[in-house]
């Protein structure tokens, strides 16, 4: 055991970061909050599994109604689809504006995503209409309420993000790529792709296998 | 004498606070957080690689299901389109959120992976358990009332 310890302590004396710790202290602010969002996020995950889970089990009790086959239109999710990837990658084109501390480039490539982020939710809300309507709302049958519950839950998601976008876009166009505002940015880039990987389970699970 | 052979190779790869010998909070967060959107990793080649590479993977099975000329089964529709969808959710993990095999990473994988293991037990274990229910309330009710409890 003593060879063990000894061992040990040979290793974190070798350690290269051994004086490391007071260097990137400035750093270190940023680097917790993005990692506590990070855990937040893996809790929404869970939040979007349950979601997933119940519409998995209720998908196919349309209770006499109508099914995903007669009330989906994949061309027009497809629509939706390529909004919200444009808007991951334009988001991505802003993060990289953050890099040099370029304020204007990040504030138009924001603009961009928070367009087409307002083009999917418009349209999502547009489908969501349409679906009342017609009397297809969520008190139709018991795949309605599943299908309303997991796409508004995401759709509420987007639309917290777009509102988020709004106030950072504010406060680089005030004060700047401040540290601050990067780290605020790095912690909406994780929501805005994550958000879009929940999108990816939805067209496949919902409209994609509702189709087959 | 194994035992601590292993545990001592362990903390040489991971990133331990000298100070106080364990992952101090600080010390954690500064090698998890730094890079975590993509401060480094990120460019704008691999945006766009990520980019193409979720076009190509969402324009797949939306073709496959939208056009059934092909003459597949539904069932290979099925596991195709559920491949596509895990093989896009990779690609945007590596190549916006720019998750690696790195120390500085490693508790967001870990967070990560642990997520993804909780999120597996619920979804196949409703689907599981209530279709199982499912089939059983069906034979019951084939059966008449008497047969919801199992007779031994």
């Amino acid at each position: 055991m003593s060879i063990a310890i000894h061992q040990q302590s040979q290793t974190f004396g070798a350690h290269p970061h051994v004086d490391g710790l007071d260097h990137e202290h400035h750093h270190d602010a940023g680097g917790n909050t993005v990692f506590g969002f990070w855990i937040y996020l893996m809790s929404d995950c869970l939040l979007f599994a349950s979601l997933f889970a119940g519409y998995a089990v209720l998908g196919r009790n349309t209770a006499g109604g109508p099914s995903g086959k007669e009330l989906f239109d994949l061309k027009y999710v497809a629509i939706e689809t390529l909004f919200l990837l444009l808007s991951s990658i334009t988001y991505g084109m802003a993060m990289m504006g953050t890099l040099k501390r370029n304020s204007t480039k990040v504030l138009i490539w924001l603009a961009i995503t928070g367009l087409f982020g307002l083009g999917f939710i418009g349209m999502e809300i547009n489908e969501f209409h349409h679906l009342i309507e017609e009397g297809n709302g969520p008190g139709r049958s018991a795949f309605l309420s599943a299908f309303f519950s997991l796409v508004g839950t995401h759709g509420i998601h987007v639309t917290s993000g777009l509102l988020w976008l709004v106030v950072l876009m504010y406060q680089v166009w005030s004060k700047g790529v401040t540290e601050t505002n990067r780290t605020r940015l790095m912690c909406l880039s994780l929501f805005w792709h994550f958000l879009d990987i929940v999108w990816i389970c939805v067209f496949t699970v919902v409209y994609l296998m509702g189709f087959l | 004498m194994a035992t601590s052979k292993s545990s001592t190779s362990q903390f040489r790869n991971s990133q331990i606070d000298p100070a106080s010998g364990t992952f101090g909070r600080r010390n954690a967060a500064r090698y998890v957080g730094g890079t975590v959107a993509g401060e480094s990793h990120a460019s704008v080649k691999s945006y766009m690689i990520g980019f193409v590479l979720s076009i190509i993977l969402t324009a797949i099975p939306f073709g496959l299901v939208m056009d059934q000329t092909h003459g597949l089964r539904a069932g290979t529709i099925l596991a195709a389109i559920l491949v596509f969808a895990v093989v896009q959710v990779f690609v945007h993990v590596v190549y916006f959120l720019h998750m690696d095999r790195s120390a500085e990473q490693r508790w967001n994988v870990v967070a990560f992976a642990f997520t993804v293991m909780i999120l597996v037990i619920v979804v196949s274990g409703s689907v599981w358990i209530m279709h199982n229910a499912t089939s059983n309330m069906e034979h019951a009710m084939t059966q008449g009332s008497e047969a919801i409890i199992p007779q031994k």
